[in-house]
C-alpha cells in the first residue's frame, strides 16, 4: 500500500480503493468484506487504530447540516416575499426573518456542513486519526441545539440587532465556545500528522476553524458605540461570507477537485496567492458595506482597495480548478462533485466581484445600504454554500456510506437551479437596489428639498426576486433529497477505506538525513 | 529506463513525470537503484522502505562504548591466541542478543516537502487580527472620542426601553437610522455624525428614521405600527408598554 508511487499536492496516499466487482453489491454484502479487510490492514501493519471507526463525527453534522439546509431555504424563500410584500408575513417581519434564515444558514447549516467536510476531509490528508472524533461529533450537535435556542430567541424578538444573526449575548457565548471545539480537533489533529507535506486544502480549512471564533467574538461584541455596532455587523457579514463560505468552500473543494479527477492540484503558487488575498480580504473588507457611513475615510478607502483582494482570491481559486481539471476534463465532466465544484467557483467570482464593486464610493452612492447587498449575502450564502456544500458532500458519501450518488440527474438539476434561482434573485435584488438608489438621487437633485423621504421601490424587481427565491428554494430542496436518497437507498458502490495511525509523539516523523 | 517508466506508468495509471519522480524518492528511501524500482513496479509489486535507521543498526554495532581502548591494549590483545583483533575493542565478552526492536507503529512515510502548518496558521491569523484592530476597532475607538458637536440625542427612559425594542423586532434590516454625505440622502436632514446614539443599520429597504420624529408625530407612528398596512408589517405582538416605547424612541429620533 504504501510502496506505490503518489501524487503530491491533493492526492492523499492513506486511503485505498476497494475494488467492488460489479458495483451492485448491497452494502450488507460489502461491509462486512469491508471490516475484514480494515482487519487485515491492522495485522499486517500492526496498526492498533486500523479498525477504528472513522467519520462519525462528519456523518452527524452532515446530518445535522441537512436539517438546517431545509430550514433556512424555506425561511430565505418567505423573507424574499415579505420584502415585497411586507403586510403577507405580518406580524411577523423581514426584520425577524432575515436574522433568523440567516442564524439557520450560518451556524445550522453551513458551520456544520463545512465542519463535517473539514473532519472528513482531515484523517485523509495528515494520516492520524482525528483527535477526540466524540467530542467532535457532540460539539457539533450541541450547536445545532444552541442555534434552535437561538431561532427561537430572535422569533420571538429577542434579538439584540447586532449583526445578521441578531442574536443576544447569552447565546453568542455557548455558541463561542462551541467554535473553539473544533479549534482543538484540527490543531491537534494536524499536531499528530503522519503526512510531512501540508496540502492546500489544510491551509484554507485550518485557518478557516481558527478564525470563525475570533471573527464571532470581534463581530457580536455587545455595547459598542452607534457606529461600532453598525461596524461590527459589516465586518462579521464580511468575515463570514469570505473566510467561511468562500474560504472553507474553496478549501474543501481543493481536496474535491483533485481527487475526483485523480490528477494532482495545478498550482501550489496560485493557491498560495488565493488564499493570502482572502485573509486580507476578510480582514479588510468589512467597511466596504458601510461606505459614506460616519466610519472615517480612511478606513473606507482601504476596504474598497483591498476588498479587491477577495476578486483576486476567488479569481485565483477558480483558475486553479480549472487547470487542474482540463488534463481530465472531457471524461470526468459529469462528475457531480467537480461541476458543483467548479460552478461553485465561478460563483466565488461573481460575489468577490459584487463586492469588491459595491465598496466603491462611486457604486456606493447608488447601491450604498441598498437590496444590492442582499443579493450579494443571498448568492453567497445560497450559491456558493449551496454548491461548496454539494462538491464535498458527492465525493465523500460514497465513501461516507459505501453507497454512490442518488442520481446525477438530481445533482445536475441542484446545480442548473441554484444558477437560475439564487442567480437571478441575486440580479433583481441589485436591480431593485440600483432602481432605489438611482431613483432617490434623481429626486433629490431635481426636487431639492422636496424630494421624497420614504425609499422609491422597484416593486417588479422585488417581486422577481421572490420569485427567483422560490427557485432557489427548490434547488436546495432538490440537493437535499439527493443527499438523504444517496443515504437511504444508493447503488452499493466502491469504498474507500481509510487508514490512519496514531503518532506517539507530535509532528511528522524526520525525514531521512533529519534524524 | 524509459521504458522501465513507460511500463511502470502504464501499470499504475499515473502520469510518467509523477511515476519518476515518486520512483527516484523510493529507490532513495529503500536503497535501490531507481530501475529496480520501476521494474517491480511495472510488475505490480510494491516496495516497502526500510524500517527506521535506528532499527537498521546491528545490534553488536550499537553496543560500541563511548571511548576506544587505546592501541596498547590491542597490542596485548593480540598477543593471545583467540579471537580476531577486531573483536577485541567491541567487547571482550559479546553482550547478550537484545530482542528485536518493537516495529514502529508509525507507516513508512513518504519523502516529500516538509511543511510548517502552525507558521502559516500563525501568520494568517495575525494577519486577520492587525486588519481586524486597524479596520474595525481602531476606526471606532477613534471616532468616539473627539467630535466638536454631538449628536447625541437625551432619550428619556421609555425611549431607552423603545430602542431595545427597535433591535429586538428588527427594524434596522429595513431602516437605517444614518444620513449619509451623497446627494441620494440630501434630502433626509443632517448628516449623522460618528457619536449618534441611533441604531444606524446597514439596509434600507425601507425609509430612513434618523430623524423620523420631526417628520411624523406619535398618532402617525401609533397608527403605522398598530394597524395592518400592506407597505409594512403591523408591529402585531408587541405589548401596548414595548409599542408606546417603541413608538416614543421613535418621536424622540429628530
Amino acid at each position: 500500500m504504501y510502496g506505490a508511487p503518489f501524487l503530491p499536492d491533493s492526492s492523499p496516499p492513506f486511503g485505498i480503493v476497494w475494488p467492488n466487482a460489479g458495483g451492485v453489491e448491497p452494502v450488507s454484502v460489502i461491509l462486512p468484506r469491508v471490516r475484514r479487510f480494515e482487519l487485515a490492514v491492522a495485522l499486517t501493519t500492526r496498526d492498533p487504530n486500523a479498525g477504528r471507526r472513522h467519520d462519525s463525527a462528519a456523518k452527524n453534522l452532515l446530518v445535522l447540516s441537512l436539517f438546517f439546509l431545509v430550514i433556512s431555504s424555506v425561511l430565505a424563500a418567505v423573507m424574499l416575499v415579505s420584502i415585497r410584500f411586507p403586510g403577507f408575513t405580518s406580524p411577523t417581519s423581514f426584520g425577524v426573518l432575515r436574522p433568523v434564515t440567516y442564524t439557520s444558514a450560518f451556524l445550522g447549516w453551513l458551520v456544520p456542513s463545512f465542519l463535517a467536510g473539514t473532519y472528513y476531509v482531515l484523517p485523509r490528508l495528515t494520516g492520524a486519526p482525528l483527535w477526540r472524533e466524540d467530542i467532535a461529533g457532540l460539539g457539533g450537535l450541541a450547536l445545532g441545539g444552541v442555534t434552535s435556542a437561538g431561532l427561537i430567541v430572535v422569533a420571538l424578538g429577542l434579538g439584540d440587532g447586532i449583526g445578521p444573526l441578531s442574536l443576544p449575548w447569552w447565546i453568542d457565548l455557548p455558541i463561542l465556545v462551541l467554535l473553539l471545539i473544533p479549534v482543538a480537533v484540527v490543531t491537534q489533529t494536524i499536531r499528530r500528522r503522519n503526512e510531512t507535506a501540508v496540502y492546500v486544502s489544510l491551509w484554507y480549512l485550518m485557518t478557516g476553524v481558527l478564525l470563525l471564533p475570533v471573527a464571532y467574538l470581534i463581530g457580536n461584541l455587545p455595547n459598542l458605540t452607534a457606529i461600532g455596532t453598525a461596524a461590527e455587523s459589516s465586518f462579521f457579514t464580511n468575515a463570514f461570507l469570505i473566510l467561511w463560505v468562500v474560504g472553507m468552500g474553496s478549501g474543501l473543494a481543493y481536496y474535491t477537485v483533485p481527487k475526483t479527477i485523480d490528477q494532482p492540484l495545478a498550482s501550489r503558487s496560485l493557491a498560495r496567492v488565493g488564499f493570502w488575498s482572502l485573509v486580507l480580504a476578510a480582514a479588510w473588507g468589512g467597511p466596504a458595506w458601510l461606505v459614506h457611513s460616519p466610519l472615517p475615510n480612511w478606513s473606507e478607502s482601504v476596504a474598497a482597495v483591498l476588498g479587491l483582494a477577495g476578486l483576486v482570491a476567488a479569481l485565483a481559486t477558480t483558475a486553479n480548478y480549472a487547470l487542474t481539471a482540463s488534463a481530465r476534463w472531457a471524461d470526468r465532466s459529469e462528475q457531480p462533485s467537480l461541476s458543483a465544484a467548479w460552478i461553485g467557483a465561478c460563483f466565488t467570482v461573481v460575489v468577490a466581484g459584487l463586492m469588491s464593486v459595491g465598496g466603491f464610493p462611486s457604486a456606493a452612492t447608488l447601491f450604498g445600504f441598498t437590496t444590492y447587498w442582499e443579493g450579494v449575502l443571498f448568492a453567497a450564502t445560497f450559491g456558493v454554500g449551496s454548491l461548496f456544500t454539494a462538491a464535498w458532500a458527492y465525493q465523500a458519501l460514497p465513501n461516507l456510506t459505501g453507497r454512490a450518488v442518488y442520481s446525477n440527474r438530481l445533482a445536475r438539476r441542484h446545480i442548473r437551479l441554484t444558477i437560475v434561482g439564487v442567480g437571478g434573485t441575486a440580479l433583481f435584488l441589485g436591480l431593485a437596489g440600483l432602481v432605489s438608489g438611482y431613483a432617490a438621487t434623481g429626486a433629490a437633485l431635481s426636487m431639492g428639498d422636496e424630494a421624497p423621504t420614504s425609499v422609491l421601490r422597484s416593486d417588479v424587481a422585488l417581486g422577481a426576486a421572490a420569485f427567483f427565491g422560490l427557485v432557489a428554494m427548490w434547488a436546495q430542496l432538490t440537493l437535499f433529497t439527493n443527499l438523504v436518497r444517496t443515504v437511504t437507498s444508493g447503488r452499493a458502490t466502491l469504498s474507500e477505506v481509510l487508514v490512519t495511525t496514531e503518532a506517539k509523539g507530535s509532528g511528522p516523523p524526520p525525514r531521512e538525513g533529519e534524524r | 529506463m524509459s521504458d522501465l517508466l513507460a511500463a511502470a506508468a502504464a501499470a499504475l495509471g499515473s502520469p510518467e513525470a509523477m511515476v519518476k519522480r515518486s520512483a527516484e524518492a523510493r529507490a532513495k528511501a529503500s536503497g535501490m537503484t531507481v530501475d529496480e524500482v520501476l521494474a517491480a513496479w511495472s510488475e505490480g509489486a510494491t516496495i516497502t522502505a526500510p524500517p527506521p535507521r535506528d532499527a537498521e543498526i546491528p545490534v553488536a554495532v550499537a553496543a560500541i562504548p563511548a571511548a576506544a581502548p587505546p592501541p596498547l591494549q590491542v597490542e596485548t590483545v593480540t598477543a593471545l591466541p583467540g579471537p580476531a583483533v577486531a573483536e577485541a575493542p567491541i567487547s571482550p565478552s559479546p553482550p547478550p542478543a537484545r530482542p528485536p526492536a518493537p516495529i514502529t507503529t508509525r507507516p513508512p512515510v513518504l519523502v516529500g516537502r516538509t511543511d510548517r502548518p502552525f507558521r502559516t496558521l500563525t501568520a494568517a491569523t495575525g494577519l486577520f487580527l492587525v486588519g481586524s484592530l486597524l479596520g474595525f476597532v481602531a476606526p471606532v475607538l477613534l471616532d468616539a472620542s473627539g467630535e466638536v458637536r454631538s449628536s447625541r440625542i437625551a432619550f428619556t427612559t421609555q425611549a431607552q426601553t423603545g430602542r431595545t425594542v427597535y433591535e429586538g423586532q428588527g427594524c434596522a434590516a429595513c431602516h437605517t437610522q444614518m444620513v449619509r454625505p451623497v446627494v441620494a440622502d440630501a434630502s433626509l436632514g443632517p448628516v449623522s455624525l460618528s457619536d449618534s446614539n441611533l441604531v444606524l443599520g446597514i439596509n434600507r429597504i425601507g425609509p430612513d428614521l434618523a430623524h423620523v420624529g420631526s417628520r411624523l408625530d406619535q398618532v402617525k407612528l401609533e397608527g403605522l405600527l398598530g394597524t395592518k398596512s400592506p407597505d409594512h408589517p403591523r408591529a402585531g405582538g408587541l405589548a401596548a408598554d414595548d409599542l408606546a416605547a417603541l413608538v416614543a424612541y421613535l418621536v424622540e429620533s429628530k
